[in-house]
């Protein structure tokens, strides 16, 4: 056994705090590492098993309504899928439910712990249960075990809440991406589904075609598409695919009967995942047997004109059809409506030939859409699209983000001008003439942008609560369906009160729907044209609105993901970095502390040496080129020394312009002799600030003489410049730039390695000081932007605790070093 | 008075100071230094004190020396720059980095004599 009461102690992360770096190194490799989540809970169970030395680990995870076994060592992993945890019952099980941990030395002398015997956890005798949290969300519960009876130290505990932390970080990150992917997926399903379907005219032709499609990218057995005969009342398959003939010729459905004739009569999807066991109204009318079907209604304004029904999900690896899920019953719906406005544009089309249809439109519309995933040139393209006369041609329109947390709609963009008067100088200045929808939209977008300047400012500022018994925007959102509004008249001093200081009072609103969840909402009017808003207008802009809607959410996902990891590459470089700088630190102070001694004797004695020789005789010239080499030496291990550091930071306030100043004293001459130009441009505001003034000045002359350095030659221009930050992070910026050699990309990557230098007399020490004085010392960050032959600029950003507040300094900064 | 567990370091010292014309007791250790303070305290008028030394721990030898002799001026020769904040709240009057170049270290003894 390898444990007993001084089993912390023996372990490597004695010394360390919960956070200690190594051990969130290893963290971030068993996270990162991962291929999928299952992976990264067995790396993590991995780890906490070895740190913690126990004996048995496993990761409940909340899901439909129990914490069912995800992951664990220790346990008899076969009976994981029969084994779930009621919430409040046993340990993990109260853990689950008041979210509180529990650590229990013995569970034989607790009542709380019960027995799971086909997983064989009545074999240890410690637990330490912690729960898993996402907010106010209960995800899971991480338990550790030993075999043999163990009070858990505090230092333990709070290492596995960090764990648990972790783990609730990755599931939401796999989880995530997953979805994304999906989303994409669907999309480019949809998307290729109603370009062929739109790329056929005549209606027989488009039938067959819609059915072939269907079953084809969805990967289905067969696909029947059925049309209402209003003559007769029976729906006739126009359509199929994977049905003989001689079936589909003769299987006509009563509405009500059967599942397309449900399907038609109650005008809702209809999913069946096991027809063999729960044919529920279904009747093989076809005679083929199907194992799940979807079936989902075909509606033309309001009206069911047929239906769209698909049978037996195909795996891709071939063999025995899988049952279909809500997912596929979303997909199938969608296709529905693409196809029924197909079909109806494909009968208007009959009847009226060559007018723009506006199904086109809104295929061009999404095609420009799919081209960007950034959130903000969507939305740009969407109230564009919504307010040009070649696309739904409203005058003005407004769009807000719902945001479920709070509960609100937020303001987020606006398109069109504030007063009618406005109109005809922004419009006239803009001719779309020989240009396509594409450009037009882009252009236009800008165009209107800059039009739109004052009412997107007022729209920015508004935030509506989404309550009953609020006014229209609200009632959008909660009911999900369009309004028509007329003479509307907000409160006044309301949260809506802006729309009448915009000049809304004639408007339609629409809600933007994404995957079940309005992710926001539209309004639109018609200011200077007066133009009346017509239902069937709503209802077009309604099938654009949810297509606007699906891209929104995915660039929104797929935003918070790309945040994510850059998160997490972040992370990961400043661990590397810090790594390094501790090895680093610990090697060097030895060998700094045995070389110091032995070099003071060598250089001092030939020093005197140097004296007392004839000052022109050979001896005394080889006695000085010791001692100077020797000072060389010197210098280089004062450097290492000062970068091992180890003393702490004292904060107080410092004048950080006049630093610089002094700094620009000391290196005057250099500067001088190489003629350079130095630009200042300090920012007032961030004159005095809450630093360590021994670090900035060495900071300082560092940079500044990598700069001087960097350029050869006469002339050349250095540029000081400090910001009081105005982003939402806040905080000081510093920017050194130079026109010298610059960096080139591979170099690039490790000038802030420590004894990293091109230079024949660097010790490649300075950055590396400068990257621990930033970054370690006083919690900023660091940036190099370089172009090799153009200059070198060279970012700081120190955080906004950096700012003095007024009161004196004193204390250790943001962060202080470990030593 | 210089104290100093390293032979070269102590003889380079003693041979430099000299050769400014002062009179200079080496040590090898700060037991030794402070029997010889104890003994014969009229003759010492600064302490040249390393820190790392195996005996007894430069920083205790300091503080003995304060306890008895408050005036008695001490100098503190360090291999690290970094004590310079720590070395403020220690009584020792100065602290000099070892260097192979004894300028700076001559320029403070020169401030106590
Ligand atoms: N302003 C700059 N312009 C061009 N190269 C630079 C600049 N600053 C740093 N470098 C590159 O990064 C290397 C490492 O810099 P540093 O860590 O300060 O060490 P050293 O100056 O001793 O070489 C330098 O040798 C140089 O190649
Ligand atoms: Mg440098």
């Amino acid at each position: 056994m390898r444990r007993g009461v001084s089993r912390v102690d023996s372990q490597n992360w004695r010394d360390l705090p919960p956070q200690g770096m190594d051990i969130i190194a290893a963290v971030a490799d068993a996270v990162k590492s991962g291929r999928g989540l299952e992976s990264i809970l067995d790396n993590i169970i991995d780890l906490v098993l070895e740190i913690m030395s126990a004996d048995a680990c496993s990761i409940w995870l909340y899901e439909r309504g129990a914490l069912r076994l995800k992951a664990g060592r220790g346990l008899n992993m076969a009976a994981a899928d029969a084994s779930s945890i009621e919430l409040g019952d046993g340990v993990t099980g109260r853990v689950g439910l008041h979210r509180e941990p529990i650590a229990i030395s013995d569970v034989r002398e607790d009542n709380r712990f019960k027995p799971i015997p086909e997983l064989g956890n009545e074999a240890y005798m410690s637990i330490l249960s912690v729960p898993m949290t996402d907010q106010d969300r209960l995800v899971g519960v991480l338990n550790v075990r030993t075999v043999e009876p163990y009070s858990y130290t505090e230092t333990e505990m709070k290492f596995a809440t960090y764990i648990a932390a972790q783990l609730v970080g990755a599931i939401r990150n796999t989880q995530l991406y997953e979805e994304v992917i999906k989303g994409f997926r669907e999309i480019a399903i949809i998307h290729l589904v109603s370009e062929i379907i739109n790329s056929v005219r005549d209606i027989d032709e488009m039938t067959a075609v819609i059915a072939r499609t269907c079953a084809e990218h969805l990967s289905t057995r067969g696909c029947v598409l059925r049309m209402l005969d209003p003559a007769t009342g029976l729906l006739e398959i126009k359509g199929s695919h994977g049905v003989p003939a001689s079936a589909a010729a003769a299987a006509a459905l009563r509405m009500g009967e059967g599942l397309a004739g449900k399907c038609a009569a109650e005008k809702r999807a209809i999913l069946r995942k096991d027809l063999l066991n729960d044919p529920g109204e279904f009747a093989d009318a076809l005679g083929l047997g199907m194992k799940s079907a979807i079936c989902a209604p075909l509606v033309v304004k309001d009206r069911v004109v047929g239906t769209l029904g698909v049978f037996d999900k195909m795996p891709e690896d071939g063999g025995e059809p899988i049952s279909f899920e809500e997912e596929d019953a979303g997909l199938v719906t969608i296709i529905a409506n693409q196809a029924a406005m197909a079909i109806e544009n494909a009968r208007l089309y009959a009847e009226k030939d060559a007018r723009i249809s506006e199904l086109q439109l809104l295929l061009e519309i999404s095609n420009i859409m799919r081209g960007t995933l950034d959130f903000e040139s969507l939305l740009y393209i969407i109230l564009t699209s919504v307010t040009m006369s070649q696309g739904f041609g409203f005058n003005r329109a407004l769009l807000f983000l719902h945001d479920e947390k709070s509960g609100t709609l937020k303001g987020e963009m606006a398109v069109g001008p504030l007063r009618a008067a406005d109109a005809s100088r922004h419009w006239h200045s803009f001719t779309p003439k020989g240009k396509t929808l594409q450009e037009v939209v882009l252009e236009y977008g800008k165009f209107n942008r800059e039009a739109g300047f004052e009412i997107d400012m007022l729209v920015k500022k508004m935030s509506v609560p989404v309550k009953p018994d609020k006014g229209a925007l609200a009632r959008t959102v909660l009911e999900r369906t369009s309004f028509n509004v007329a003479d509307y008249n907000p409160a006044e001093g309301g949260e809506e009160a802006a729309l009448t200081a915009m000049g809304f009072s004639t408007f339609a609103t629409v809600p933007l729907i994404a995957r079940e969840k309005v992710v926001g909402i539209m309004v639109v009017d018609n200011l200077v044209t007066r133009a009346p808003i017509t239902d069937e207008q709503l209802e077009f802009v309604q099938l654009f609105a949810n297509q606007a809607a699906s891209v929104l959410e995915t660039s929104r996902l797929y935003k918070n993901i790309e945040q994510a990891n850059r998160r997490l590459v972040d992370a990961r470089e400043l661990l590397v970095r810090s790594r390094t700088l501790a090895t680093l630190g610990e090697f060097s102070a030895g060998i700094a502390h045995e070389l110091r001694n032995p070099l003071v004797s060598i250089g001092g004695f030939a020093r005197r040496l140097a004296r007392k020789l004839p000052a022109d005789s050979e001896e005394a010239r080889h006695a000085r080129i010791i001692f100077n080499e020797v000072e060389g030496m010197e210098k280089i291990l004062s450097q290492i020394l000062e970068f091992v550091g180890g003393a702490k930071t004292e904060t107080q306030q410092v004048d950080i312009i006049g630093v610089f100043e002094q700094v620009f004293v000391l290196l005057h001459d250099a500067i001088n002799s190489k003629n350079i130009s130095v630009n200042t441009d300090f920012d007032e505001r961030a004159r005095t600030l809450l630093v360590d003034e021994v670090q900035m000045r060495q900071l300082f002359i560092n940079l500044i003489k990598n700069a001087v350095e960097a350029m050869k030659g006469e002339g050349g221009s250095l540029r000081v410049k400090t910001t009081l930050m105005e982003t939402e992070e806040g905080g000081v910026g510093l920017e050194i730039s130079d026109t010298g050699v610059g960096i080139s990309s591979e170099d690039l990557e490790h000038v802030f390695d420590p004894f990293f230098t091109r230079k024949s007399s660097g010790t490649g020490l300075g950055l590396s000081v400068c990257a621990r004085i930033v970054e370690g010392n006083h919690g900023g960050k660091m940036f190099i932007d370089s172009r090799k032959g153009e200059g070198t600029s060279v970012l700081i950003w120190l955080p906004p605790e950096t700012l003095a507040g007024g009161e004196g300094g004193g204390g250790r900064g943001p962060l202080s070093a470990n030593g | 008075m210089i104290v100093d567990d390293k032979p070269q370091i102590r003889d380079l010292l003693k041979l430099e100071l000299e050769d400014d014309g002062h009179q200079v007791i080496v040590c090898q250790g700060g037991r030794e230094a402070l029997d010889i303070l104890e003994e014969m305290s009229f003759g010492v008028n600064i302490v040249l004190l390393d820190i790392k030394m195996p005996e007894m721990d430069g920083l205790a030898v300091l503080s003995a020396i304060k306890q008895k002799k408050k005036d008695l001026p001490v100098i503190l020769l360090t291999a690290y720059h970094t004590f310079k904040q720590d070395f403020q709240s220690w009584a020792a009057e100065e602290y000099v980095v070892k260097k192979s170049d004894f300028t700076e270290l001559k320029q403070k003894i020169a401030k106590y004599l």
